[in-house]
């Protein structure tokens, strides 16, 4: 099977999706506000969220054991209200390195981390991500050692997943905000070590 | 090993050779995320359409409208199918809709192409 | 509610069942022997849902562990890498049962 990395269509999915939110309004199926909230729950997680929690693990022991214990209570601890049925945190550590990805759609923690990069719904990531993790990551920027252990992650069903990175050395004593600035987006899927910045 | 003769979907790639991972930043358009939105809110008002459902039809609209297709628009076109299925919304409807605002703006939709163009003066 | 049916550690099978439409077992992990890791709870099947059967019995989900070097012939990491996935209860047998006359393990 050939590999094709569609984006045709933009214009004309706009112009239907335009088209299917009136009807759907003025036929009362839907009422705006359902759609509005609907919006905003898509349009407000981001990787900041994912960054404080993981943050937040780095500096409280007692946090990050219940966090590993269960994601969802984890993440409302500090009021982020994870709707997926369950979230698993994976624990990075000088041994093994967790790389998430969803090889039949592309499953992502959208209600924690927002919407997944472009590369992570890429065809072509889904495709090799399970087949050879450590060439993919390398293209990402990330040479993993190979004295470290790599362990993949199919999203493919109902848990969603987040990665748990190892805080970079050197940044012993900061405050949270600025542990939090070392997390990026791709870190909280294994694509990424945490970084000073 | 599995066997060849199962079935598979053309959205089973996992482990198929393919080329290089681009580390693209594009973010999602505003049509997107209200596109995402309506099959959300269909499924809390009505509990219908499903993310299974969602699945089921872009695994279902043909391997070649799934390769040209980038991910919010076939999810789109998914939810454009599945609402004709539950008697809500019939693709005609649609579609006339969608030549009704664009003439109002002086545009023209090709729907064999799925292109907007300027409309002949 | 009933004990689930694998114990975490137990060998499973993953079989390949042949079915047709929408299902989440994708084919790379088909006849392979797993661990299991986790009991994640019990789901609405997604092959009830991806059809409107919306109220179908919950399935018991366990999330399983395959070492690469089993999935991919001539695999380039390391000899310890490993890959998890969840799987559906009706998509595993005992490994010791050496499945029930689908693929079998390799």
């Amino acid at each position: 099977m050939l590999i094709c990395e569609g984006e045709a269509g933009g214009d004309y999915y706009a112009l239907m999706t335009e088209a299917m939110h009136r009807l759907l309004l003025e036929r009362g199926v839907l009422a705006p506000e359902d759609v509005d909230t609907l919006v905003a729950d898509l349009t407000a997680p981001n990787s900041g969220w994912g960054a404080r929690v993981v943050a937040r693990a780095w500096v409280d022991p007692g946090f990050k054991a219940r966090l590993l214990a269960d994601g969802r209570a984890g993440c409302a601890e500090l009021g982020y209200p994870v709707r997926e049925a369950q979230l698993v945190v994976l624990e990075n550590t000088p041994a093994l390195h967790n790389l998430v990805v969803c090889t039949l759609c592309s499953c992502y923690p959208r209600s924690l981390l927002g919407q997944p990069p472009w590369w992570y719904v890429s065809k072509a990531y889904r495709a090799r991500a399970v087949r050879e993790p450590r060439a993919v990551l390398a293209e990402l920027g990330y040479v993993l050692p190979e004295s470290v252990k790599l362990r993949v992650h199919d999203s493919n069903a109902d848990l969603r997943y987040l990665v748990l990175p190892m805080r970079p050395a050197g940044t012993e004593g900061w405050d949270e905000a600025a542990l939090a600035a070392c997390i990026g987006r791709d870190a909280l899927v294994g694509a990424a070590p945490a970084r000073v910045p | 090993m599995s066997n060849p003769e199962s079935p598979r979907g053309y959205h089973d790639i996992g482990g198929d050779p393919a080329g290089p991972v681009e580390k693209r930043e594009t973010v999602p358009a505003d049509w997107a995320m209200l596109s995402e939105a309506l099959r959300n809110a269909m499924h809390r008002r009505h509990g219908n359409l499903t993310l299974d459902e969602l699945r089921r039809s872009f695994e279902t609209m043909g391997q070649e409208l799934y390769a040209a297709l980038g991910f919010y628009e076939r999810r789109a076109e998914a939810l454009a199918r599945l609402l004709e299925e539950k008697g809500v919304l019939t693709r005609a409807e649609i579609t006339a809709r969608m030549e009704a605002i664009a003439a109002a703006r002086g545009q023209k939709v090709d729907h064999a192409a799925r292109v907007i163009g300027s409309a002949p003066r | 509610m009933t004990a689930p049916r694998f114990a975490v550690g137990a060998r499973v099978l993953i079989l390949d069942l042949g079915k047709h439409g929408h299902v989440r077992i994708p084919h790379y992990v088909r006849g392979q022997v797993a661990e299991v890791e986790r009991y994640c709870g019990a789901y609405r099947n997604p092959e009830d849902l991806a059809y409107g059967r919306y109220d179908g019995p919950r399935i018991d989900l366990y999330r399983v562990r395959i070492a690469q070097a089993a999935l991919w012939p001539g695999y380039a990491g390391d000899a310890a890498d490993d890959l998890e996935i969840e799987v559906y209860d009706h998509w595993l047998a005992p490994a010791e049962a050496g499945g029930r006359g689908e693929t079998p393990p390799c």
